[in-house]
């Protein structure tokens, strides 16, 4: 809200008190409540979404606009396109709807503000080779002696390439038995052949910025790449395909109080200012330039402060800053991290042919011991905790999605198209945890939120959206293309907010629980407040260096997940480009 | 003192104090407290973590690549590219001979000319090493603060070790000793000539370091308390061997309008015409087969910039 002033009129009385009153309002809003988003020049904070792709080749790329009919990635020679990323923009949990209830207005938009773009051609005007081709543009046999590929060579026969970045949105809907395809393109960016292959200047990396589309918080999106204009064959790869969208959001106070888990107990996050005051002129005292009433001592106390600069939010070791000026310090973020997500996709079962990418058996994953091991397969990854953040939510996005067509074209016969899993034994877990323990003295780990879930039998509860390229209601199965179970992933405690009103969390089955600081300190912040449910004191003491994101999957029925009753169709387990997990909450300035 | 933030005017003994004046001044300190500039705040920065990482091909899955001689063929390297651009059978124009600057390594000669491209004798030729680079643009002025990489190895799927093989090591190396082979690149494109890179500006070359001082634990131990799902009974996850580096405060000013490219180089190692595994020249954890040093871990990348708050 605008601080309107007095006005001196013309003709009135000049005294001290005059100015008293509009710089003491001043005063107090730089020390005393703090200055809000709507008070500064540059009131957004930004956070980015990232997606990287280790290596899209030919048997995940198509030709031309998704919306296109599978029927014609067959014509047209090249298989369906699953180099995808859901995503949502869920609310902060304290602006949820359960929290607002219908008026929303006071929850903060989200606007896509940039998008960068890019992808390794080894900083040269041409694409580069496939695994697959050799370079003499034959393919390669794998599994074959004798088959020299030449991956990473230059692809000069390949005169033409390009991407196509979209971004595709849909309602947000969670019926499993008929997930729903993204039908709407909120942006869409091109990379055409003659913005790479260019000596002078290629885009790439390319940044495209001020795009301020305003994304909708209630919605699911999908952000995806298809390969463009190739020609004869495409033999070419786009490795280390990267694109970073950021998002603008408006500045927001920090999560405060007792009730937010693991946050350091001796300041609880709480805005720390130190009031400032001038001396009230007596009444009708008359103007002096200096002086304790003086006018240009009274101006001097906020010109003081400001030219001190002002402060808000946490230090690196997760500190107030003195005397903190800044009331919206925070920023909402994204941490988006892919797991399963190589080069290949997993199914269950063992009666369908391997190799080219297709399709993989289940002791490929790590840590199977034997095709009929019921062993659990892991991936984790490990995110340093830089800055101090808190996390309100995690979502877990279970990819179903394969490819069923060789790179001829051809249906694949030996395998159908991509199911959910069926069988009762089968189960993912999805945990993040705190962790202690990089070149420090206790390697330990507090849980923060954590689902486990039979995918057969998954609770509406924790299901967010189910959405399919080309699913076909008679198959039960998705033909072609990205396929995605979102996930709710509780953290532990009680009493927060989760995203969806349904997705209560209370009662039998589970709580779900306030949002978690996670940040390093010092040792003097190191004790820290009650995390989980039942609360004590976090095990990582004050001591987090980093998140950890793992995903397990296992089936521990006989002959675990290659076993041909429960997985008579090649039910996907891990689907191409792998699970996606996000993180959200709120991250602040320094 | 004058006023220096809010407003012009200055008020002094001896100078009028007329009501136009402080109402200007009043004015001006309504002005700035509405729109407090970017410039007034110390703590204008927003941190954004940027993530990427991948599962690493177990060996079972590339032996679906592989055939059943392991020395036949190499499986898939991706995202993990030549650094050196020798063109191929089809093409030898290249644009950018070297596209990174300093990673030769001190065993390794100068290339003396295109000739010696394409050699499978990773010791003779500097070109034999690894590339993984992510590229970035950016158009707002930000900082680059830190780079987080982690390598995690255990003992069943991904075992690497960091270490030289016991029996082989690169010459002015020890075997067995931690590899000191890595390198980690950040460089800007040069604004004026931004695809040759031979103009690129380096802004952060990390080489010539041993993997010791970047392991996660001294010793293999298991995590004090553990969270679910676990880490997997039986395997052995093996901290004095995973690699995590982590440079911070860097302060790096990157402009706007900016190219930033963030590499990884490792050495490489083929030997396309052996037969047999003795043949292969090792220079550190190759674990089993030839399957190329980036198989020996499960790498993750995570880089922080800071960035400008920004305006409606």
């Amino acid at each position: 809200m605008a601080n309107i002033f007095k006005r001196l009129r013309r003709g009135v009385k000049l005294l001290a008190e005059h100015l008293y009153n509009p710089i003491t309002t001043v005063l107090n809003l730089l020390t005393q409540s703090g200055v809000t988003e709507g008070e500064l020049e540059k009131p957004y904070g930004s956070f980015r979404i990232n997606f990287y792709l280790p290596a899209y080749t030919r048997l995940t790329d198509t030709v031309g606009n998704y919306v296109l009919p599978y029927p014609d990635f067959v014509l047209s020679n090249q298989p369906g396109n699953t180099a995808t990323m859901p995503f949502l923009l869920p609310p902060l949990q304290e602006y949820v709807d359960s929290v607002l209830g219908a008026d929303t207005t006071t929850r903060p938009e989200f606007i896509l503000d940039e998008v960068s773009i890019s992808h390794d051609q080894r900083a040269e005007p041409r694409n580069i080779r496939d695994f697959f081709s050799t370079n003499t543009g034959t393919l390669i046999t794998p599994g074959v002696v004798g088959g020299e590929s030449a991956e990473g060579e230059f692809n000069s026969a390949m005169s033409s390439f390009g991407y196509r970045l979209l971004i595709l949105t849909k309602p947000i809907d969670g019926t499993r038995a008929a997930p729903t395809k993204f039908s709407k393109i909120v942006y869409q960016l091109d990379i055409p052949d003659s913005a790479l292959n260019q000596s002078v200047l290629r885009l790439n990396p390319y940044v495209q910025s001020d795009i301020n589309i305003t994304m909708d918080p209630n919605k699911a999106y999908l952000a995806q790449v298809v390969s463009t204009e190739n020609s004869n064959g495409n033999q070419g790869t786009f490795t280390s395909l990267t694109a970073s969208m950021k998002f603008k959001h408006r500045m927001l106070p920090k999560d405060t109080g007792a009730t937010i888990q693991n946050i350091p107990s001796t300041h609880d996050g709480t805005f720390a200012p130190v009031h400032q005051t001038i001396t009230k002129p007596a009444a009708d005292s008359s103007i002096d330039a200096i002086g304790v009433t003086g006018v240009n001592t009274m101006l001097d106390k906020p010109d003081d402060i400001v030219r001190s600069k002002l402060r808000g939010g946490y230090t690196k070791r997760s500190e107030i800053n003195h005397a903190e000026n800044i009331k919206d310090s925070a920023c909402y973020e994204v941490i988006m991290v892919n797991l399963f997500n190589g080069f290949y996709c997993t199914r269950g079962g063992s009666g369908h042919t391997m190799g080219e990418m297709i399709a993989h058996l289940p002791d490929r994953l790590p840590y199977i011991g034997s095709l009929t091991a019921t062993d659990e397969t892991l991936d984790r990854r490990i995110i340093p905790l830089q800055y101090p953040m808190t996390i309100h939510g995690v979502f877990a996005f279970a990819n179903y999605g394969t490819n069923v067509y060789e790179d001829d074209g051809t249906v694949k016969t030996s395998q159908g198209p991509a199911m959910y899993p069926t069988s009762a034994t089968f189960y993912n877990e999805v945990g993040v945890g705190l962790m202690s323990g990089i070149r420090s003295d206790t390697y330990t780990y507090q849980q923060a939120a954590y689902a486990s879930w039979d995918p057969a039998t998954l609770l509406p509860r924790y299901r967010v959206d189910n959405a399919a390229e080309n699913w076909s209601p008679a198959q039960v199965a998705n033909l072609n293309g990205y396929m995605y179970e979102t996930v709710q992933i509780p953290l532990v405690g009680d009493s927060g907010t989760p995203f969806l009103p349904n997705s209560t969390y209370s009662g039998a089955g589970g709580t779900y629980g306030k949002p978690i600081f996670a940040g390093q300190t010092n040792s003097d912040l190191s004790l820290r407040r009650d995390i989980g449910n039942p609360a004590a004191l976090p095990a990582t003491g004050g001591q987090e260096q980093a998140i950890e994101i793992r995903w397990a999957m296992k089936d521990t029925g006989a002959n675990g997940m290659s076993d041909a009753t429960r997985w008579a169709n090649q039910e996907t387990i891990s689907g191409q480009g792998g699970h996606w997990v996000m993180i959200y909450g709120k991250k602040h300035i320094l | 003192m004058s006023l220096r933030k809010i407003t012009d005017q200055q008020f002094s003994q001896g100078t009028t104090a007329d009501g136009s004046r402080m109402e200007a001044a009043l004015q001006d300190l309504e002005d700035y407290i509405n729109e407090v500039e970017d410039g007034s705040i110390e703590t204008r920065w927003v941190p954004q973590t940027i993530h990427f990482g991948y599962l690493t091909n177990t060996q079972a899955l590339d032996l679906d690549f592989m055939g059943t001689n392991p020395w036949g063929s190499l499986t898939p390297q991706g995202p993990w590219l030549p650094i050196c651009n020798n063109g191929s059978t089809e093409s030898n124009e290249v644009d950018n001979q070297f596209r990174l600057k300093g990673t030769r390594l001190p065993f390794q000669p100068e290339i003396p000319a295109y000739s010696n491209y394409g050699s499978d004798d990773w010791l003779a030729n500097p070109c034999n090493q690894l590339v993984w680079s992510v590229s970035y643009a950016f158009s707002t002025p930000t900082i680059f603060d830190s780079i987080f990489v982690s390598f995690l190895v255990d003992d069943e799927d991904f075992v690497g070790t960091f270490q030289y093989d016991s029996s082989v090591a690169p010459p002015t190396r020890t075997t067995g000793d931690w590899v000191k082979d890595i390198q980690i690149i950040a460089s800007l494109d040069n604004p004026y000539s931004p695809e040759d890179q031979q103009t690129h500006n380096m802004i952060y070359h990390k080489t010539e370091f041993s993997s010791e001082a970047w392991l996660q634990q001294p010793a293999t131990v298991a995590p004090a308390a553990d969270f679910t799902p676990n880490l997997k009974g039986g395997v052995t996850f093996n901290t004095a061997h995973s690699f995590m580096f982590n440079e911070t405060d860097m302060k790096i000013p990157i402009p706007p309008g900016s190219r930033l490219r963030f590499s990884i180089v490792l050495p490489f190692f083929t030997k396309a015409d052996a037969t047999a595994s003795a043949d292969m020249v090792k220079p550190w954890m190759v674990g089993a087969y030839n399957r190329g040093p980036a198989k020996s871990f499960v790498p993750s990348v995570s880089l922080t910039f800071l960035e400008p708050m920004l305006d409606g």
